[in-house]
């Protein structure tokens, strides 16, 4: 077992760890709401204060640290031991002693530092907080300035946005019928998936139907689609353009590294300052989120391509533009499908935290249950329900795909 | 009728969207429907509809069950959020040692239970914590007080950041190699240099211990799963909900289970972290050839 299976199956044990690592740095803003202290605690102090500069330094330390641990838990787990017999003592031990130097010159320096800083801080021992040097101001002046110069441009998106396309969508959510839904939702199962996914569509649907908040789920799920309809085509679109070049690919792949692993709470703050407490606010945060996956999966999604297609087609004689919806869009669709799977899940997420500026949605009654004495059960219910929102997209499109890699014969 | 033939797909899929459509313009909204906006859910209405279930009462406003269906699981979540009131404060009672008090105390067994897992995660924490940034709190639960006033040079402060710095760049030389080293270096340099050290240690002071623990336990989980059956089936649908589920949703539960801090902290991030890693140790099990068993 530990021999044979668990180094043979390292690859996805790999993302595992990945995955673990950035939903700590995910859950250590969240968790702040719980009493845990550090930088999440920070950011929300400063985005209670609307200070965005504040709360954008915290954030990159988040992300920065997610990164570092994450690409050092990469490299160890991908190092080979070398042994080398014929090494001396000193060649053998060369990093910890060092790292013992740099201990000793490390309190040396400290040491001096507590002389030479005689009535401030020891800056050479701790920077204390909020006592380094500090871009805040810069930060927050953009967006003021950004606000000031552009208002009037603002303002009439705003108001075009929220009148003529998402009250329309919203109107049109609330106006269908329970049944209406039902029946669309296991006729999509059906046809998709046969008899079983209906099934389990219907199961889904069924539980947020009978339970107090089926109004709220749909302004949920009108905010998930539109999220996910723009972030999609964001992601696509610039996937596609980046896999034209390989630089530019992996510049990409790093952008995403970043931004998944900042902490969603900050994009809020910006946002709501420029849009106010609008449902426009939320959906650009959704869709800054939420095109992360799209992208991503775009990119690796084309990577997956076997390159023999690719010279093949280009022997053959096509061209740039052939190649790539003929060949490449085709063969990478199972794939990008799963990002699709996965943006769902970030916008439903983000939709989730918009509660923070003020929506109608299944997160706005999260928020309350936080509050609340007696809000456990609500809490579970609610987060419930939006999981089988997901679980719905997800079903159908999981099942599509592996029909569709049938078909291809990928797989 | 060919075009039907060809494509019988599309068409039903035509079938389907004229079905809802017709349905969606069938049914008219009721006169009485609005959307419940802010409190008002909670004022008592003498329009509303109730129902008493398992001695919980649900009120609603009553609809056409075709536009509306009534909440038949409104009793769901009082009955969640009194079965866990329950738990915690009236099941199964048992004598437990007190230290402080130096007596046995009744105490009920889910209490007590997650007390003493709370403070285990408190000391792990602690431990971290205190070699980042210096404490007492650690070197206090291996001694005393007392102890450490007798001998002051135990109040060790913590390691200065330049020492911190160098020591993850050169771990992750050894690690990595030199870009790894300078991307650390520099990372650290700018946390250290913006004022967010401490945030930030205290941080990564429970990430080190949420991150290998939910490590341990996904890995374990995971091979669990791959090796039996049924564990795979009772996991499997738990994982899909968490994975999808919002963080925040299991805040609420948690706090009532494990009280506020960076203990509960913890102990919600294994929560949502465990899944991903269990999926993913099952789909690289699966993947190995069976011949390598």
């Amino acid at each position: 077992m530990s021999k044979v299976l668990i180094p043979t199956a390292r690859r996805d044990i790999l993302i595992g760890v990945n995955q673990v690592i950035m939903v700590c740095f995910s859950m250590a803003v969240i968790s702040a709401f719980i009493g845990a202290k550090g930088l999440g605690f920070n950011l929300l102090l400063a985005l209670n204060q609307l200070n965005i500069g504040l709360a954008l330094e915290a954030g990159l330390c988040i992300s920065l640290i997610a990164i570092l641990l994450d690409k050092m838990s990469l490299a160890w787990a991908n190092k080979q031991v070398d042994y080398f017999g014929n090494l001396n003592f000193f060649q053998r031990n060369k990093n910890s002693l060092f790292f013992g130097v740099i201990v000793i010159v490390g309190i040396i320096l400290a040491y001096f530092g507590s002389i030479y800083f005689k009535d401030g801080y020891n800056y050479l021992f701790e920077v204390p907080h909020n006592k380094g040097i500090s871009t805040a101001d810069f930060w927050n002046k953009g967006v003021d300035w950004i606000f000031d110069t552009f208002f009037v441009y603002i303002k009439a998106f705003n108001t075009w946005l929220i009148v003529d396309v998402l009250q329309p969508m919203r109107a049109l959510y609330l106006r269908m019928p329970a049944v209406a839904t039902l029946v669309l939702v296991v006729g999509a199962g059906y046809l998709i998936g046969g008899v079983r996914s209906a099934l389990v569509v219907c199961g889904l649907t069924l539980f947020i139907a009978l339970s107090p908040w089926w109004d709220r789920a749909l302004v949920t799920t009108y905010m998930a689609t539109f999220g996910v309809l723009v972030s999609c085509t964001i992601g696509f679109t610039v996937g596609t353009l980046c896999f034209q070049n390989k630089h530019s690919t992996n510049f990409m792949l790093n952008v995403c590294d970043i931004f998944q692993t900042f902490p969603s709470f900050v994009y809020l703050i910006p946002v709501m300052m420029l849009f106010g407490i609008t449902d426009t606010s939320v959906l650009i945060a959704v869709i800054v989120y939420a095109t992360i996956p799209a992208t991503r999966y775009t990119i690796e999604g084309l990577r997956s391509v076997p390159a023999g297609l690719h010279d093949a087609a280009t022997m053959s004689g096509v061209t740039k533009f052939q190649r790539l919806f003929k060949i490449e869009f085709p063969l990478a669709f199972p794939h990008m499908m799963l990002g699709l799977n996965q943006t769902i899940v970030f916008a439903l997420f983000m939709v989730i935290i918009g509660a923070f500026i003020g929506t109608e949605d299944l997160g706005q009654y999260i928020l309350k249950a936080l509050s609340d004495k007696k809000g456990a059960g609500i809490g579970l219910t609610l987060g419930i329900c939006v999981a089988f929102i997901g679980l719905i997209f997800d079903n159908l499109i999981r099942t599509w795909v592996g029909q569709r890699k049938k078909h291809l014969g990928i797989d | 009728m060919e075009l039907l033939k060809k494509y019988p797909k599309s068409f039903q899929w035509l079938f389907l969207l004229a079905v809802f459509f017709a349905l969606c313009f069938a049914i008219d909204v009721p006169e009485t429907y609005k959307f419940i906006r802010g409190q008002a859910e909670f004022v008592k209405d003498p329009n509303q509809s109730a129902f008493v279930f398992l001695g919980k009462e649900v009120r609603y406003y009553a609809f056409d069950v075709f536009w509306r269906l009534p909440p038949l699981l409104g009793w769901l979540p009082i009955w969640i959020n009194d079965s866990l009131f329950f738990l915690m404060n009236d099941w199964m009672p048992m004598e437990f040692w007190n230290e402080d008090t130096q007596e046995y105390k009744t105490r009920p067994l889910v209490l007590q239970i997650t007390r003493n897992l709370t403070a285990f995660m408190t000391f792990l924490i602690e431990l971290i914590r205190e070699i980042l940034l210096g404490g007492l709190e650690t070197i206090v639960a291996f001694t005393s007080w007392d102890w450490i006033d007798a001998n002051p040079w135990a109040e060790l402060p913590g390691l200065p950041w330049t020492i911190v710095a160098a020591g993850s760049a050169i771990l992750a030389y050894k690690l990595g190699g030199k870009g790894l080293a300078i991307y650390a270096l520099l990372s650290m340099t700018y946390i250290s240099i913006f004022g967010q050290w401490k945030p930030s240690m205290q941080t990564l002071s429970f990430i080190l211990v949420a991150a290998p623990l939910s490590f341990i336990f996904g890995l374990g989980l995971g091979v669990a799963a791959y090796k039996s059956k049924r564990v795979e089936k009772a996991l499997y649908p738990i994982l899909l909900v968490m994975q999808t589920m919002p963080q925040y949703a299991v805040l609420v539960p948690a706090l009532v289970l494990f009280g506020v801090g960076d203990h509960a902290a913890v102990i919600i991030t294994m929560i949502v972290a465990v899944p991903p890693m269990i999926l993913l140790t099952l789909l690289g099990l699966r993947a190995v050839p069976p011949r390598g068993n």
